[in-house]
């Protein structure tokens, strides 16, 4: 206070000199204090207040930012890894078609070989059965040729001394029973 | 076919009535037969008589065998295919001859059902059935 | 043309010099295809007489005055006064594994212009039946390749189960599909050299059919490379009815071959209806009395000694076995014919065919309430009773249900599940004609309907899901079926392959 009251009086004649009128001053400063402490109370506490909700808003934002990035970077390597899955898998069912489309292939060409195989076999039976057929019909016609020349021979040459020979035989021989 | 057995039923007896004492079928017998059945209708007769004809055929298929000879040496062979007839069957076989020509040589027998040959034509007939 | 002299020279050689005695008879009427012949004193019932020109005949009536013999061939050579012959044999057919191919007739003379048949063996067409103790139970499946049939009504060898059903409804096409199944198994078994397989050899006797029908046939056989395990034996409906009477006995004796010898063997006579008939035509002729139809009186006995000659023999006799598919066309649907009772009684079982639905789209159009199988289960692989054990109740209770599919909003869920599930059976079970499937396949695909893996396929396009499930079975899952095949099993391990293929199936059909 002592300081405060020498502090005044030293300057009071340079506070007269510019002009500070002091108790205005202090009604001033009263009023600013009274106008301070209204706005503290009713208005700079709410605006502090959602000041700092905002913060924290923001802060959580930025945390939330952070995860999602990582949950974004955590999906971008699934969806790579699927595609290389996918790709792959694309790759072996392209192989097994591959695989079997060689196998069908080379069914058929052992099936169209098997079938040439089958015709010319086909082709050499019939073939043969046509050569037995013409063999058996010769057989036959030389058969019946020989039979008739016999049949004609005996029947001119034979002399009938032997015919009734022959039958007198056959008949002496012959086992009747009844 | 009761009326077919009916018949031969009645065939049967006429067949047995005209039998003589020796079993030879009496043609005497069978013609007073035919006399008679003539005198009835000819609906009823004629299946007797079809029944009659077929048992009279066997009858006498049994006794009387037929030879045909391929030579020229008929009496010969009927003596002794008579004298081998007589040995094997019990009851006495008459026993018709005639030639055929057609046998080469070597006879054919039937007496019966049953038909006996050796003769060139029927070993030809077998080599030509041989062959084919 | 050496060897032409040889062999005459060997014939003049071997020709035997003896006097002949043979006993004869003379023809006294002749109508007909029927001979009466007066003579013949020592004929045999059944015995082979032969007429002039080499025609064939049996005696068949032995009366006291004449005896009646029906005439095996062509008649218009024969005149009255002709001399007839007995032969002292009874009627007998070449039997063996060269018959395997060949279309002959009834008394087993070739017919389709290949040559002679080369066997030395023959067996007499009448035959007895095997006796009791000769037999075993039947219990190796008969495959016919049919879902239809193997799942509900399963055949095993030695059985003889009557296929019935009015004409046009699909009986010859079972037969067939059956044959052909027998050659594609066959054909796999005999590629994988495997001991214990034994191939199924089979016999398709023609009565009475259209020559065209036969030629089909035959050439359907053909194509699908079936005709090399097939004799066909025809006697169609122009041969004499002699021929008719004889054919089924014929194929019954070529059969039996097999069967004594160690073989499995299948006999498909189609159709016995039209054989009746012949057999009334030359019993009437023949002025035996006749009875019920005007069927001559030993009907029964026609029939029962030729299908009593199917049977399953047991170790010591060989184990063969000849399996009999008889067919009988009925009148609008009648069982209760004559003939069809008969054969019905005598045979074990019955696929009975009806027309409803074959016009209804089934085909085969099997009735499964009426058709039964006296054998059953004991002729069907384990895996196979496995999963088709319960479908024959399900499509029962599917039939009772049916009537109430028309309030389908208002059901409760397992009946609504019963006529689902009903519905995609029968779909299932729809196969187009002469494309069996091997039972490893059908195996899979009742595995797959009982699993529940056809729920979601609409019905309207079940049919066409089978064929990709059966293209995927043959291509991606092979070697499921080849285990099924092997050993006759669905094992648990196997059994998850099957179920992880499926699944894979069901996302390629999406």
């Amino acid at each position: 206070m002592i300081i405060l009251a020498s502090l005044t009086d030293i300057p009071a004649g340079i506070i007269e000199k510019f002009g500070v009128d002091l108790p205005l001053l202090i009604a001033q400063a009263i009023n600013f204090l009274l106008v301070a402490f209204l706005i503290w109370k009713f208005a700079f506490k709410k605006i502090l207040s959602t000041i700092k909700e905002r913060e924290k808003k923001i802060a959580e934002s930025l945390k939330n930012a952070d995860r999602i990035k990582l949950e974004l970077d955590e999906t971008e390597k699934k969806q790579k890894e699927t595609l290389e899955e996918a790709s792959i898998k694309a790759k072996n069912t392209v192989t097994v078609a591959q695989e079997q489309a060689k196998s069908y292939i080379e069914a058929q060409k052992e099936e169209a070989r098997k079938q040439a195989d089958d015709i010319i076999h086909k082709a050499r039976s019939s073939m043969e059965l046509e050569r037995q057929r013409v063999l058996k019909d010769a057989k036959d016609e030389i058969a019946s040729l020989v039979v008739l020349a016999t049949s004609r021979v005996l029947e001119r040459e034979l002399k009938e001394e032997e015919k009734s020979r022959f039958t007198e035989t056959a008949v002496k021989e012959i086992k009747l029973s009844s | 076919m009761a009326k077919h057995r009916k018949s031969l039923k009645v065939a049967k007896a006429l067949l047995f009535s005209s039998i003589n004492r020796e079993g030879r079928v009496d043609e005497q017998k069978i013609k007073e037969i035919l006399i008679e059945l003539r005198k009835q209708p000819r609906s009823k007769t004629l299946p007797i008589l079809k029944a009659l004809l077929s048992l009279v055929r066997q009858k006498i298929r049994s006794y009387e065998g037929h030879v045909e000879i391929g030579s020229s040496n008929i009496d010969k062979v009927s003596d002794i295919l008579s004298q081998n007839l007589s040995d094997s069957f019990n009851s006495k076989i008459d026993l018709l001859s005639s030639t055929n020509n057609s046998l080469i040589s070597g006879f054919r027998l039937r007496i019966g059902d049953d038909v006996y040959e050796d003769s060139l034509l029927q070993r030809i007939n077998r080599l030509q059935k041989a062959l084919t | 043309m050496s060897s032409i002299t040889d062999l005459i020279r060997k014939e003049i050689e071997d020709l035997s010099i003896d006097a002949t005695r043979t006993n004869v008879g003379t023809i006294i009427t002749l109508a007909d295809g029927v001979a009466r012949v007066e003579g013949l004193s020592n004929v045999m019932f059944n015995e082979m007489v032969e007429f002039p020109n080499n025609v064939l005949g049996i005696a068949l009536n032995l009366e006291e005055d004449s005896v009646g013999c029906v005439i095996l061939g062509e008649t218009s050579s024969l005149k009255e006064g002709d001399e007839v012959k007995t032969t002292g044999k009874l009627l007998s057919v070449p039997v063996g594994k060269a018959l395997l191919g060949r279309v002959v007739d009834a008394v087993g003379r070739p017919i389709d212009e290949k040559g002679a048949i080369d066997t030395d063996t023959t067996y007499p067409v009448e035959r007895i039946a095997p006796g009791i103790i000769p037999r075993k139970s039947v219990s190796q499946p008969l495959q016919t390749g049919i879902m239809a049939v193997d799942s509900m009504i399963p055949i095993g060898r030695g059985q003889r189960e009557l296929i019935i059903g009015d004409r046009s409804t699909g009986k010859t096409t079972i037969a067939i599909d059956t044959i052909i199944n027998q050659a594609k198994i066959n054909k796999k078994g005999l590629d994988s050299k495997d001991k214990d397989f034994r191939p199924v050899y089979c016999i398709y006797v023609a009565v009475g059919q259209k020559n065209s029908n036969i030629a089909r046939t035959v050439k359907v056989l053909d194509k699908v490379g079936a005709l090399e395990y097939v004799t066909i034996v025809s006697a169609p409906a122009a041969d004499n009815p002699a021929n008719q009477y004889l054919a089924p006995y014929s194929g019954c004796a070529m059969g039996e071959w097999f069967m004594e010898n160690g073989m499995d063997a299948l006999i498909v006579y189609d159709d016995l209806s039209k054989h009746a008939v012949a057999y009334r035509q030359i019993s009437l002729i023949l002025k035996r009395p006749s009875g019920r139809e005007a069927y001559p009186g030993d009907v029964f006995y026609l029939h029962s000694r030729l299908l009593e000659r199917s049977a399953r023999l047991n170790e010591d006799n060989g184990n063969g076995s000849l399996t009999a598919l008889p067919i009988i066309e009925t009148q609008m649907g009648d069982v209760s014919g004559y003939i069809p009772t008969n054969v019905i009684s005598i045979t074990d079982g019955q696929i009975f065919l009806e027309t409803d639905l074959f016009n209804k789209g089934i085909r085969p159009a099997v009735s499964v309430g009426l058709s039964v199988s006296r054998v059953g289960s004991a002729a069907q692989i384990k895996a196979y009773k496995k999963v088709a054990g319960k479908v024959k109740l399900e499509l029962a209770q599917f039939r009772e249900l049916a009537a109430f599919s028309q309030f389908e909003s208002d059901l409760d869920a397992a009946t609504k599940a019963r006529l689902e599930r009903g519905a995609r059976i029968v779909e299932m079970f729809k196969q187009s004609a002469y494309n069996p499937i091997l039972v490893e396949v059908q195996t899979a695909i009742m595995w797959a309907i009982q699993n529940d893996f056809f729920d979601s396929i609409e019905v309207s396009k079940i049919t066409e899901s089978v064929e990709s499930l059966k293209d995927y079975l043959a291509t991606q899952a092979s070697e499921i079926c080849e285990e099924i095949y092997r050993s006759g099993k669905l094992e648990k391990e196997n059994e998850d392959k099957l179920r992880s293929s499926m699944e894979d199936w069901k996302r390629t059909l999406s």
